[in-house]
């Protein structure tokens, strides 16, 4: 009988230990799954507004992906993929400005300053990092709204980039048409990163 | 009237009609409607590309191509105001192809269902961790239940 109680004693301590084990391992691979967040239809806007003309063009297939424990950020989009309301300037856009052909992609690789990913309530931080575009790269510090939504995070924000900055030559003919300073929305909904 | 006039009106007629035609053609959007698929190929074997790195199908697709896409439906959604299919290869894990549909097209989406079978025309803009098609219709739709 003894024996009997020292065998149900163990069985019950290695029911524990494997419980908690298999606990430990489900808690430890849903934080790794939730460390990164990732956007596949981010939204890029661009404005130039002068006298002569507003020019409006959009791109709804960013890729952003966060990575939540360092805040680190990844955003890539293509340059042909921005949709414009006149066909002629897509084309300017991309055979004579941002020359797709030759430099596809726009990329930013930065850091979301302070952030903190568990904070339910809104959060406006700074995000710092390079930005490339057209064959240049230029730091840039954006100010950016995060807002945490159950498992989702919706990054949000503007910022104003300067057209000489990256080396993009406008026709003096049509100097007038385009703005010197750019305005840039964004706005990123990223779901838990799926592989 | 003086031959110098004459040729004056010749040379600004043929300014306008130069300029006119050269907006015209500037402004011409690709027709995915009216135009035949330059290639066509299947979500699984497009996706490959860029699993792989099949290097033969790389080499056969630009952007900028008319491209048709045969494959099943992983989900559509309304994300910016923009119809947008999502293709899948052969399980239901990414990369997927994310086709940016036509305004016109929204009552055909609208009746799709995940798996359902499609046929998606459109213009390939190139990769991401995705493939990216903007201006797509639907040329085939089959469902799956």
């Amino acid at each position: 009988m003894p024996y009997f109680w020292t065998a149900l004693l163990l069985l019950a301590k290695r029911m524990i230990k494997h419980t908690f084990l298999w606990i430990s391992i489900l808690i430890f691979s849903h934080e790794l799954r939730a460390q990164k967040v990732i956007s596949r239809q981010g939204h890029v806007a661009f404005f130039s507004y002068t006298s002569v003309e507003n020019i409006k063009a959009e791109n709804n297939q960013v890729l952003g992906i966060v990575d939540l424990q360092h805040g680190d950020i990844a955003v890539s989009m293509l340059m042909n993929a921005f949709i414009f309301e006149k066909a002629l300037m897509r084309e300017h856009f991309n055979e004579s400005y941002v020359e797709s052909d030759i430099f596809p992609k726009a990329t930013f690789e930065g850091t979301i300053q302070d952030f903190d990913a568990n904070q339910q309530e809104d959060q406006t931080r700074i995000v710092k990092g390079n930005f490339s575009m057209h064959g240049v790269t230029k730091e840039l510090e954006i100010k950016a709204r995060i807002e945490h939504v159950n498992e989702n995070y919706i990054i949000s924000g503007t910022f104003e980039a300067v057209v000489k900055d990256y080396e993009i030559k406008i026709p003096p003919l049509l100097a007038g048409n385009i703005a010197k300073t750019v305005s840039v929305d964004f706005r990123f909904e990223c779901l838990p990163y799926e592989d | 009237m003086p031959n110098k006039i004459k040729f004056l009106v010749f040379a600004v007629l043929l300014g306008v009609a130069l300029l006119f035609g050269w907006g015209i053609m500037g402004t011409k959007k690709t027709n995915v409607m009216n135009t035949s698929a330059e290639v066509e190929i299947t979500a699984q074997n497009l996706l490959s590309v860029f699993n792989d790195g099949n290097q033969k199908l790389m080499n056969g697709l630009k952007t900028e191509q008319i491209v048709e896409v045969t494959g099943l439906v992983k989900e559509t959604n309304l994300m910016n105001g923009r119809i947008t299919v999502l293709l899948k290869g052969n399980n239901d894990s990414p990369p997927y192809i994310i086709c940016d549909m036509m305004p016109h097209q929204k009552t055909t989406v609208s009746q799709f269902k995940p798996n359902d079978s499609v046929k998606i025309k459109g213009v390939f803009k190139g990769y991401l961790k995705d493939a990216v098609f903007l201006d797509c219709i639907v040329t085939f739709s089959q469902a799956n239940d």
